[in-house]
């Protein structure tokens, strides 16, 4: 009480001591500006152009619209990338002469319709799409004519660097940048959210090749199409896949149907005799039948009203390599009765050939399977007729059977994050189809078909190339048509420790002088397989073996020695 | 005594009012210094977004000028390698030892093996050489109306052109071309 009384009775003290005490706080707050004021005039002095720069910060910060994620190949090349590109639009109420700017914007752009563009631009709305994705130069015209009102809009446009060449497995995408097709399709929201590359399998100097290849075939051989595919043996990575006739993937309304249709995965086929490593490895897996043992296909074969005959008729006993070198259905066809209907269909399905296959694009056949499955169905299926089956599906098969039994599961994604490790090096093997043994026996079978048998053409000295021809008559309505064939050749490369699966299929090739008038698989798909593997060892850097190496591997084939010891002496 | 004690009273006043209104003006300071770094760090981070469009660009371009029906189109029209590659093509030899050629525990000739130009295979040609002996070189190649090296050549009148028009701007004027191509309304 006393100290309240003493501080009612100093009132002018009191109020000194709250003038030094305003003194002190304005003193303060006047120093902080001060010092804030000679920060940003002095020390941190900003040019106009970093002024400007700030305002366009906030315009860049806004994220473009329809961003995907670049997809590449093995290599790391772009095989799929989003541009940045400039859009056009109007904000009306500054058009002041709009018959007069219609007039010049048309003068730049053609396809604009001149009416159109003049009622737009009288419309008087804030916002009138000109034109989508302009490219600078377009731009830049733009900018000259000075008209009030345009502007621009970033939007992000698909670009495919490698054109045609990689259409049917990169795909496309739709003007709003939704993918409708391929990888874009498949892998769509992927490549909507995560902003890392899209690493594929493919390799596109292993896709030009195949290309330049299969496009050789189809001209030389006046074909309508074909198909083809590289696939590491191993793992069942796809390295190459073709489909002509191909289209331009930043104009796919322009293509043919026939162009945007993917032969390699769409499309099915009866294989033909490419489908007797398939019969050749179930009759020695399961059927307890050795190489040694002979096989009467010196008359064609009956069956109720069907008649199976040779195409290259020995017309003789033959052990099993030679039936398979030969590519005899009639020996296929006693063989695949030895395996029996129940075995063989169970192989065949163990395979997926019952199935639509799993594979990283949506554009997958499904498989034409007789049902009910009858005896006769296991004798023309052993080579070839009668089912049918995508390449792809074909291929991966044909895989597990040289690879040493285990089946593969085809696939063009390496790499579904940039976190994940290349999957390229995993080794499906929960599922062994047959054992090595038969592996090695079919690969040895491969082998002695492009050194003696049909698939001659396909040999690249030093690379030990091994195959099987394949040629199938095309069933158009119920009826096999002799002259629309398939003609093809599944290659395998090198026969001693296989890394790749080769495959090359011609639609309806028409025989030339080159090939006395034959359109096979022989001499229409196998010189294909050779450009192939000649061009790809160069580009993956391959030595070749030497000639004694391939020279002891061949000799040491028992294959090679049963079809020397029982082949036909001649003159 | 009480006066003094008024007067530390006071002091005391005077000093909390001090720190506060310090500790106030360093927070708004740092505040301030906060809004500035973030905005920096918002501006670097454009600029980045800006390069990495400008790379992506710049790739897409490369991707597409060096694609290889590009750099075959670009060889056939301006080199003169087509027919080094024929000559080194597998079909003009059979057997290697036939031409005295060493032996390499690797051999490289299947490099050479390819009969249409491609860029890749040029390194391979000219890293590969060495392994083979002059002579071998001469048998390997079959007779030809002027002598023929190994090697990238490019004629005078070839390079002439070249210089005239460049094919490499030729090639960006495409790209540019499809640039525009992917346009539509």
């Amino acid at each position: 009480m006393p100290i309240l009384r003493q501080r009612k009775k100093d009132p002018i003290k009191r109020a000194k001591q709250r003038l030094i005490l305003l003194v002190v706080f304005f003193f303060i707050g006047f120093s902080a500006i001060s010092f804030r004021l000679a920060d940003l005039t002095l020390v941190n002095m900003k040019e106009p152009e970093q002024l400007e720069l700030s305002e366009q910060v906030q315009n860049i910060k806004e994220d473009f619209d329809g961003f995907r994620a670049p997809i590449i190949d093995a290599r790391n090349e772009p095989l799929a990338l989003s541009l940045p590109l400039k859009s056009l639009y109007a904000d009306t109420k500054y058009i002041k002469k709009p018959k007069e700017d219609a007039k010049a914007l048309k003068k730049l752009f053609p396809s604009l319709n001149q009416q159109k563009l003049e009622k737009k631009l009288a419309s008087g709305n804030r916002f009138v799409w000109i034109k989508r994705h302009l490219s600078p130069n377009e731009q830049y015209e733009v900018n000259r004519l000075g008209i009030p009102g345009l502007n621009f809009k970033d939007e992000y446009k698909r670009f495919y660097p490698q054109k045609n060449t990689t259409a049917h497995i990169t795909g496309y995408t739709g003007f709003d940048n939704f993918g409708l097709s391929g990888v874009e399709r498949a892998y769509n929201e992927r490549l909507m959210t995560d902003k890392t590359p899209l690493k594929l399998t493919i390799d596109h100097k292993l896709q030009h090749v195949t290309k330049n290849a299969l496009e050789t075939a189809i001209k030389d051989f006046t074909a309508i199409g074909g198909a083809a595919l590289i696939m590491d043996a191993k793992t069942g990575a796809v390295k190459a896949m073709v489909s002509l006739p191909d289209f331009d993937p930043h104009s796919p309304g322009d293509a043919k149907p026939e162009e945007r249709f993917n032969r390699a995965t769409l499309g099915v086929f009866e294989m033909g005799s490419t489908f007797k490593i398939f019969s050749s490895a179930a009759a020695l897996e399961f059927a307890n039948i050795q190489m040694t043992d002979k096989f009467d296909c010196r008359k064609p074969l009956k069956y109720g009203r069907f008649r199976i005959h040779d195409f290259h008729a020995q017309e003789r006993i033959m052990t099993v390599p030679e039936i398979f070198m030969h590519s005899s259905n009639i020996g296929h066809a006693l063989m695949a009765e030895k395996v029996g209907t129940e075995r063989f269909k169970k192989f065949f399905n163990k395979l997926g050939f019952f199935e639509k296959p799993e594979f990283d694009i949506k554009e997958v056949g499904h498989p034409l399977v007789p049902n009910p499955w009858r005896d006769i169905n296991t004798v023309t299926a052993s080579y070839g007729h009668g089912i049918a089956i995508t390449p792809i599906q074909l291929v991966a098969g044909a895989a597990a059977m040289v690879n040493g039994g285990h089946k593969v599961k085809p696939h063009l994604i390496a790499q579904k994050t940039i976190d994940e490790k290349n999957d390229d090096q995993h080794i499906h093997k929960e599922n062994i189809l047959i054992s090595t043994k038969t592996s090695d026996q079919i690969r040895q079978m491969l082998r002695l078909t492009s050194v003696e048998g049909t698939g001659k053409k396909a040999d690249v000295q030093g690379y030990m190339v091994g195959g099987k021809t394949g040629t199938a008559e095309k069933n158009e309505g119920g009826r096999y048509d002799r002259k629309s064939l398939i003609s093809s050749f599944l290659g395998v490369f090198p026969m001693d420790d296989p890394q790749f699966i080769l495959y090359v299929m011609v639609d309806e090739p028409k025989g030339n002088q080159s090939s006395y008038g034959y359109a096979t698989g022989g001499w229409v798909a196998a010189p294909a397989v050779k450009t192939i593997v000649s061009r790809m060892t160069s580009l993956l850097g391959m030595p070749p073996k030497s000639i004694e190496t391939i020279n002891n591997f061949d000799s040491n084939m028992a294959a090679y020695a049963i079809y020397q010891k029982n082949k036909p002496q001649t003159d | 005594m009480i006066k003094e004690k008024k007067q530390i009273e006071t002091y005391l006043q005077i000093f909390w009012i001090s720190a506060i209104t310090i500790c106030g003006a360093f927070l708004f300071y740092i505040s301030l210094e906060a809004r500035h770094t973030s905005e920096q760090l918002g501006r670097t981070q454009a600029l980045i977004n800006e390069e990495i469009k400008n790379i992506d660009i710049l790739k897409s371009e490369y991707a597409y000028l060096s694609r290889p029906e590009s750099l075959e189109r670009l060889l056939d029209k301006n080199l003169t390698l087509k027919a080094h590659y024929k000559i080194a093509a597998r079909e003009n030899y059979k057997n290697l030892e036939d031409f005295g050629i060493i032996h390499h525990p690797e051999p490289i000739l299947a490099h050479i093996s390819v009969q249409e130009p491609n860029v890749e295979n040029l390194a391979n040609i000219s890293s590969g050489i060495s392994y083979i002996d002059d002579t071998a070189i001469s048998n390997l190649i079959k007779p030809q109306k002027k002598p023929i090296a190994l090697s990238v050549r490019v004629s005078k009148k070839q390079s002439n052109t070249a210089a005239r028009k460049s094919p490499s701007k030729e090639n960006t004027n495409d790209f540019m071309k499809l640039l525009g191509g992917l346009t539509s309304n």
